[in-house]
């Protein structure tokens, strides 16, 4: 699969994972949403933010948890499967986990109790005490300043209302009230009091809420507002004085209003004093304030605060806990897959793909590790590309060379000659087909053998010294004409030893050539006698005629003359001279045949006729029994010669073997496609040294035979293109077989 | 996991039995307009009192809405919001109450009781001008209350409101009426 789909099934997987988010997002705002209202009806604003959190939270533990649970069971899968690289990934994992699984577990319950220690001692019942005696002191103290600042407001208020003058419209003489704050003029005992008063601030309004008199006495001048009207109106006797305060830079200014009154007129104003409280005063006063309502809002916050903490606690536990199994699955992920990837690629390389690379990331052992794979990859593959060029060439080279083998095979095979090659021990290395035909041999049988094992013949002895005088010679070759004995029969050949050597003139061998000169010189001596018979013909026959007729009339004429044993020795003499004269003839005329061979005039004719017509022939003198195969074809010949051919080989059964019984076949060979005719005889048969020389001219165990019968037989088949052969019959007699080759003269 | 969160969140704001409501609810016309008075019971449900008296400001907000019936649909004639905030000074023992309908003002009281009087009665306040009424046609009074803890000095404040909630909204008291 490419990258480019991974990185879609990628994404399509985060789509899917946001989508599913945020349904269950809206799913528990619903469901937190509808238990909520129906416990306790609630503000919807106020607890958006409580759901957003919780469902936040609840959301990454929920997705990292998925993540974990997915990724542990696909390990699970992984091991079961026995997928590479899946134990030690589980090992790693469990490694990781446990090593960041006890000292959190064990941190968090450490924790857990020091929450509760630390809790405990938060809402101790002494710092409570303690608490609510300083807040209590500062009530007292800020209850004292009131009360004084009250006292302060009465005691002026009875100063004006008796020392200053009223107007009878109620409206006070400010002279006066500034006389009472004014410079020490007046002695009296209550102004003295009044001055000495830690007073900050006095302010006196008319009824209507008018500023008749204001003094300040504060370290920075300040604006002091004097009470609004509303407020002032709202003053009553009952309720006492208004007490209000003044944040300042110097501190908090004291306040307190009430009604001016007089004994006789009534209200005739009011009046506001102030008293700074110090900023260190303040401070203190707002500490302990704090202090004390932190502690109540902590007491009534306890158990949310408890629940939240360890709420809290127990999320981050969570959240460390999957996060350090996240974290061991992606290490272990990191460390196995290229250790996967290797084995992987290692596996891909050994089934021939040196194509493959490993991808490397980071610069870690493992990344140098795949880079030296990669780097061992691209040396294999030049290698093998090196390699195979060199097999490329290497084959070529045997290519050619099996070619020219074969070539020279082929020529060996081809050539007429029998070739045979000898190791230095004398074992035969190689010997062509020629070989194997001119010596009836079986190659596969002779490869390994001495060649003195092989041959047999007259000059075996002189055959077996050759190589030894060859050697000895210093020539290359010697050449000689031999006759050996193949299968019981005579053969000529002539024979060329040579001397194997190499490049470096190092004698590897011997090789033997031979030419079979048995059929040439078959052929040389019909030649010769055909010659001769050709020349005794023309010699002989002339005279003969006379002579036999010089006889004839020798007899006729002087036969009277004689008497007694003259007349019969003249007759028997006459009568031999006709008698020999006319065998003389017949020889004569026998060599005549046999010197003019006409060649055969061939035409396609059967030999079904031929053989009924020479057993017809013959059926007076031996049984014959002939038979012709149904498939045995018409052939191109010449009737009358092949019918000589017939008569001379039954002459020869019926004269020279005395045979009683002759069966003639005909039938067809396959493999090689021949016509085949076969005569047996159960005459008494030939000799085997003689065997091989019945097809000779002039050659007969016959008395008064011309030994020219086979000699004519073979002369006809070898101008058929065909072949004969005699064998020995069993139990006697012989047998002749002549064959036509099919295949190369179709009919 | 959401079972075990949602216990700890409906622990933190479990149910209380007497639920706050708004009651009292009378109408009456003054000087061409319509007045309207009521009444928040138990505006100070479970621990709220505490929570006043540790010195947190404690909002509470009440909403009128009058409209109009129609067929398909109501028209809104009136909405107005009252704000009402409670803070206990400690130092001063007292509690101070701020208003800002019809009018900004402050006061401050000495006794609980009678601040939750003051805070909790809404007396004769103007709802719309009769002219905008018509006889024969039925109008609809909505009254809402609810209250929201101010801001609190703690340090783990926002962590406690996470699991807690001081605040309430009662149920919507709505009533009809014809002229």
């Amino acid at each position: 699969m490419n990258s480019n789909l991974l990185y879609k099934e990628k994404k399509k997987r985060e789509r899917i994972l946001a989508a599913v988010i945020a349904i269950l997002v809206v799913i528990f705002s619903i469901i937190e949403y509808k238990l909520v209202i129906f416990i306790r009806p609630l503000p919807k604003y106020s607890n958006v933010l409580i759901f957003a959190v919780i469902n936040i939270n609840l959301l990454l533990i929920l997705v990292l948890s998925f993540l974990v649970i997915r990724n542990l069971i696909k390990l699970l899968f992984e091991e079961k499967g026995r997928l590479l690289g899946a134990k030690l990934k589980t090992k790693l994992t469990i490694a990781f986990v446990m090593v960041s699984l006890l000292p959190t577990i064990l941190l968090f319950f450490i924790s857990f109790q020091f929450l509760q220690t630390s809790l405990a001692y938060w809402f101790d019942i002494k710092i409570e005490r303690s608490l609510e005696q300083a807040i209590s002191i500062g009530r007292n103290y800020y209850k004292a300043q009131v009360d004084e600042l009250k006292n302060v407001e009465d005691v002026i208020s009875r100063q004006i209302a008796s020392r200053c003058k009223i107007g009878p419209t109620g409206g006070i003489d400010g002279q006066c009230i500034g006389d009472i704050f004014g410079p020490a003029s007046m002695t009296d005992p209550a102004i003295t009091c009044i001055r000495k008063l830690p007073l900050h601030y006095v302010c006196i309004l008319d009824s209507y809420g008018n500023v008749i008199w204001t003094k300040t006495w504060l370290p920075i001048t300040q604006d002091i507002q004097p009470p609004k009207r509303e407020k002032l109106a709202s003053l009553s006797k009952e309720k006492g004085p208004l007490i209000f305060s003044r944040d300042l830079s110097s501190g908090m200014l004291l306040l307190a209003t009430s009604s001016l009154n007089h004994p006789n007129l009534g209200k005739i104003g009011y009046i506001t004093v102030g008293r700074l409280l110090g900023q260190d005063i303040v401070g203190r006063l707002d500490a302990v304030k704090k202090g004390f309502e932190e502690y109540k809002q902590l007491r009534l916050f306890q158990s949310p605060l408890k629940t939240s903490l360890l709420s809290t606690l127990f999320l981050i536990t969570m959240l460390i806990i999957f996060v350090s199994i996240w974290f061991a699955l992606r290490l272990a992920k990191s460390i196995t897959e290229p250790v996967s990837m290797l084995a992987d690629a290692t596996h891909r390389i050994a089934q021939g793909d040196l194509n493959f690379r490993l991808e490397t990331k980071g610069r870690d052992e493992l990344s140098g590790l795949v880079q030296a794979f990669n780097t061992m990859t691209k040396d294999l593959k030049e290698a093998r590309r090196k390699a195979e060029e060199a097999s490329r060439r290497l084959l070529k080279s045997y290519s050619e060379l099996e070619h020219r083998k074969a070539y020279i095979e082929m020529l060996l095979e081809n050539v007429t000659a029998g070739v045979i090659s000898l190791d230095p021990t004398g074992r035969i290395t190689t010997i062509n087909r020629s070989a194997c035909q001119i010596l009836k041999l079986d190659a596969s049988s002779v490869i390994g053998k001495d060649y003195r094992e092989l041959i047999q013949g007259e000059d075996f002895s002189e055959l077996e010294r050759l190589p030894q005088e060859l050697s000895m010679s210093g020539k290359d070759r010697v050449k000689k004409s031999f006759r050996i004995d193949v299968g019981g029969v005579s053969k000529s050949l002539i024979i060329s030893f040579s001397l194997l050597k190499d490049n470096k003139d190092r004698t590897l061998g011997i090789l033997i050539v031979f030419d079979d000169l048995t059929e040439l010189e078959r052929i040389q001596r019909l030649a010769a006698w055909r010659e001769v018979a050709r020349r005794i013909a023309h010699e002989i026959k002339n005279p003969l005629t006379p002579i036999q007729l010089s006889a004839q009339r020798l007899k006729r004429k002087f036969l009277n003359h004689f008497q007694g044993d003259d007349l019969e020795i003249f007759e028997r003499c006459t009568e031999t001279i006709v008698k020999q004269t006319e065998e003389l003839k017949k020889l004569v005329n026998e060599f005549s045949r046999f010197a003019r061979m006409p060649a055969p005039e061939l035409k396609r004719a059967d030999i079904r006729p031929i053989i009924d017509e020479i057993t017809e022939i013959y059926k007076s003198l031996i049984n014959i029994d002939a038979s012709v195969s149904e498939n045995f074809p018409m052939l191109l010949m010449d009737s009358q010669q092949i019918k000589r051919v017939f008569i001379n080989i039954l002459d020869n059964s019926v004269s020279a073997g005395l045979a009683k019984n002759v069966i003639i076949r005909a039938y067809v060979e396959e493999s090689p496609r021949r016509a085949v005719v076969s005569i047996a005889d159960d005459g008494k048969g030939i000799s085997p040294k003689d065997i091989s020389k019945v097809f000779d001219p002039y050659f007969s165990r016959k008395k008064g035979g011309t030994g020219l019968g086979l000699a004519i037989v073979k002369s006809i088949i070898d101008a058929h293109e065909g072949s004969i052969e005699i064998k020995l019959n069993k139990p006697t007699g012989v047998i002749f077989y002549i064959r036509f080759d099919l295949e190369r003269n179709p009919v | 996991m959401y079972l075990f969160f949602f216990c700890l969140v409906s622990d933190s704001i479990a149910s209380e039995p007497n639920a706050p409501e708004i009651s009292d609810v009378s109408l009456t016309i003054n000087g061409g307009h319509l007045f309207l008075s009521f009444r928040l019971i138990n505006g100070m449900p479970g621990k709220m009192e505490e929570l006043v008296k540790s010195g947190v400001p404690v909002r509470y907000i009440f909403n009128v809405t009058i409209k109009k019936k129609g067929l398909l649909w109501d028209d809104e004639l009136k909405s107005m919001e009252l704000r009402r905030t409670i803070r206990f000074d400690n130092l001063r023992n007292r509690y101070f109450l701020h208003f800002d309908y019809p009018s900004t003002k402050l006061i401050s009281i000495e006794k609980l009781k009678r601040a939750k009087k003051f805070l909790f009665n809404v007396q004769d306040l103007k709802l719309i001008s009769m002219k905008r009424l018509e006889k024969g046609e039925k109008y609809t009074i909505e009254i809402k209350a609810r209250s929201e803890k101010g801001e609190s000095s703690l340090p783990f404040s926002r962590l406690v409101k996470m699991f807690t909630s001081f605040g309430f909204s009662s149920k919507t008291y709505e009533f009809e009426f014809t002229l």
